[in-house]
């Protein structure tokens, strides 16, 4: 009885992953089948795959905003691929948005932030500890610290950290799903 | 026709019946069908209720497994997934397994040959095929749908399926083999019932027939017997009168007269004897000397057992007294004597003895009486048989086979019994044992003093029958009595209305009419106590009946003697005679 996942690591998952993906990216030609573009691509759809395992206070939704918001702050490395994710997908019984706030943007309303990295000297994209409801997320190696979920690259794999403290502190409660999938947890 | 056994029968016969009307093979093997059908059902219904169980069971585990596979599935998470699968493939009836992501495209699964996994998600509701269940669950967080997963599971195989209901089975079909059985030895147990009871039946039957047979030729034989002796007696009577009335010759007619008295003595006798099984009771018990008795048939004997036979005699002083029927006693004795000489062709000895028997433990005193002859003797294995009615081993007219029955039915009804002791070529000994009587014999009545005695006494005469009405009224005549004859029950009625200047009224026991003999005496009884009156008859059973009323009694045919006896006893026993 062989696995049809394939005795090779998974690659036929991921190259099937990475497919549906590279679907959405057609219409972009150049470098479209680059590691680099793959990795950008799993890890917008992480981004938006994280909202189910969280939940938000219900503070984090106004009736005032209808949609569920995701933002990027500092460089965007996604590009129309989050677009394309995102697209007629609901979260939370919302539609989900993107919202770019460029580099100095407030993150009020929104409820997944991603910070990409900046030269910015000053950078400081996540608001302070427990004020906003929102899930922070950044790559460990390349983003700026302090983020709740940080993506990292294992074995040519996209995996995440998880800081849970810093979650709870913002009234955000993280799945423990998603806790026993992350690399490491912090549970300060 | 279907005998039930008596305890069933008596109390519910209806449903004995029933139950033996359904105890047919063919209801059996319906019942045997019927317990089939329920265990079949009863199978189907345990492997429904399993089935459904089992649905449950894999849903649990699919929705269990979705639950699982959330974070791995929607994170990518091969070695996650990997484990989840692994465990559940340690479960040998999930034969197959399968993730698909929320775009229905297979992400990780395995399958066992034969089965198969679909290629994409096909969302369904669980169902169950013929052996398998298969079962799709939702992979959902939150609000959010990940993925499917996909359950193939197999039942358990038809074999340990079918062990599981072997037992069910094994009792199912016992009890119908045991029903079957039961019905069809019940059914031969019938059949060979009817079949018994069917012979036994026309057993009966021939056994009946036989007896039919046997009584008809026992009367051939009876009515051979009787009707060749009364021929004979018959031709001597009438060939005696036809020569009186030729002859004048006083010495010739005398000894004509003397044969017919003879012939008719003889007949009388036969009658006697024919009589002798129906009647059980003596009409006359009265208590005899048998020394006095038995010296007294010496003339007799003498003259019926022809002179080649010699009779000795040896009769005690002190022998106790019987009380028997006097001439029931000296027929029987006749009987016995007549089979001794018949026994003894070229002649012998026959020797009458007497003995008293005191008694002992639970007998009393007997008297007995061995007549023993020098004779061929008889057979052992017809001892039992020669006190039989009709059985005999003379010829058609030699022999009525009446003898030795009279003398056994004398001995019964006289309280004895009767004993053979019998060596082929010796001879045979015929004992008769009759029970002693504490009373004294009577002395014989002077016949002459009561003739004298009767004159001028009245009788009324009831009989029917001119020829035996002339008979008698002669005899009363000649004894002294005045007559006066009535024809009948109540001709006589009415002649005592007029006036009963009567001393005694003989009637018949039998008469055309209203009022038969014994209705009169009764009547009589009742309205005239101090007349006297006596019943005459030829017919036994009558004579029995009238004997229990304590009603006097004469036999016929009766002697003068017998007849002026008879009414001086019953004048006796009476009223007081009438005052002139």
């Amino acid at each position: 009885m062989p696995w049809r996942h394939g005795g090779g690591g998974g690659r036929y998952g991921r190259a099937k992953l990475a497919g549906l993906i590279l679907i959405g990216l057609l219409p972009q030609p150049a470098g479209a089948s680059s590691p680099a573009n793959l990795e950008r691509a799993v890890k917008a759809s992480f981004l938006l795959k994280f909202a189910p395992f969280v939940e938000w206070p219900p503070a984090a939704f106004t009736a005032a905003d209808r949609n569920f918001v995701i933002c990027v702050t500092g460089e965007d490395p996604f590009g129309n691929i989050l677009n394309d994710v995102v697209r007629g997908q609901r979260m939370k019984q919302r539609p989900v948005s993107v919202r770019r706030l460029g580099t100095a943007g407030s993150a009020a309303g929104c409820h997944i932030l991603y910070a990409g990295r900046s030269a910015e000297a000053e950078y400081a994209p996540f608001p302070a500890a427990g004020s906003l409801p929102i899930l922070t997320v950044s790559d460990k190696s390349t983003g700026p610290t302090g983020a709740m979920i940080a993506f990292l690259v294992q074995g040519g794999r996209v995996r995440f950290q998880i800081d849970d403290g810093a979650a709870r502190a913002s009234g955000l409660k993280i799945s423990s799903k998603l806790l026993a999938l992350a690399v490491t947890v912090n549970r300060k | 026709m279907t005998k039930w056994p008596r305890t069933e029968s008596a109390d519910r016969p209806g449903t004995g019946r029933i139950v033996a009307q359904m105890a047919t093979p063919l209801s059996a093997v319906v019942i045997a069908l019927l317990l089939l059908i329920a265990g079949l059902a009863f199978a189907f219904q345990l492997e429904q209720i399993g089935r459904t169980e089992k649905l449950r069971q894999i849903t649990v585990q699919a929705q269990t497994l979705a639950s699982g596979i959330a974070a791995p599935l929607a994170f990518d998470d091969d070695v996650a997934l990997k484990e989840y699968l692994n465990a559940l493939r340690a479960d040998p009836q999930l034969v197959a397994a399968a993730v698909y992501d929320s775009a229905g495209a297979f992400v990780a699964g395995y399958a066992r040959a034969p089965a198969k996994i679909p290629s994409r998600a096909e969302v369904a509701d669980p169902h169950s095929l013929l052996s398998a269940l298969i079962v799709t669950a939702p992979v959902m967080q939150g609000n959010t749908r990940l993925g499917t997963v996909y359950l193939h599971s197999t039942l358990d195989s038809l074999s340990r399926r079918l062990t599981r209901y072997l037992g069910i089975g094994v009792i199912v079909v016992v009890a119908s083999v045991l029903i079957v059985m039961l019905a069809a030895s019940y059914s031969s147990l019938r059949e060979a019932h009817h079949k018994l009871q069917a012979e036994s039946s026309s057993r009966r039957q021939a056994e009946e027939a036989l007896r039919q047979s046997q009584k008809m030729e026992a009367m051939g034989q009876l009515t051979g017997g009787v009707a060749h002796d009364f021929n004979n007696l018959l031709m001597v009577a009438a060939g005696g009168l036809d020569l009186m009335d030729r002859t004048d010759d006083p010495a010739k007619i005398e000894r004509l007269k003397a044969g017919i008295r003879q012939a008719v003595d003889r007949g009388s006798k036969l009658t006697r004897q024919l009589l002798a099984f129906s009647r059980r009771t003596p009409v006359n018990p009265e208590v005899v000397d048998l020394r006095e008795r038995i010296h007294g048939l010496d003339a007799l004997l003498e003259r019926s057992l022809g002179e080649s036979i010699e009779v000795a005699m040896h009769l005690p002083n002190d022998l106790w007294p019987v009380e028997v029927d006097a001439s029931e006693l000296e027929v029987a004795i006749l009987n016995i004597a007549l089979n001794a000489r018949d026994a003894m062709p070229r002649g012998g000895v026959i020797v009458i003895e007497a003995t008293n028997v005191p008694s002992r433990n639970e007998r009393q005193d007997q008297v007995r009486i061995a007549l023993t002859d020098t004779g061929t003797g008889i057979a052992p294995d017809l001892v039992a048989k020669i006190f039989e009615p009709f059985f005999t081993t003379k010829e058609v007219g030699q022999g009525t086979g009446l003898g030795l029955s009279q003398v056994y039915g004398f001995a019964r009804a006289s309280g004895g019994e009767v004993f053979v002791d019998s060596v082929i070529g010796t001879g045979t000994a015929i004992t008769l044992a009759l029970p002693r009587s504490l009373l004294v014999p009577q002395a014989k009545d002077g016949v002459a003093q009561a003739v004298a005695a009767f004159d001028r006494q009245r009788i009324l005469l009831v009989e029917d029958d001119d020829s035996v009405a002339d008979a008698v009224g002669g005899m009363l005549h000649e004894l002294g009595f005045e007559i006066e004859r009535a024809g009948n029950g109540e001709a006589a009625l009415q002649r005592l209305e007029r006036g009963a200047d009567f001393d005694l009224v003989l009637s018949d026991m039998i008469m055309p009419g209203d009022v038969s003999g014994i209705d009169l005496v009764r009547r009589i009884k009742e309205d005239r106590p101090a007349l006297s009156t006596m019943l005459m008859t030829g017919y036994s059973a009558a004579a029995a009946s009238a004997a229990k009323e304590g009603v006097a009694l004469l036999s016929k045919p009766f002697s003068l003697q017998d007849l002026a006896v008879q009414i001086t006893a019953a004048l006796k026993q009476g009223g007081a005679p009438r005052p002139d």
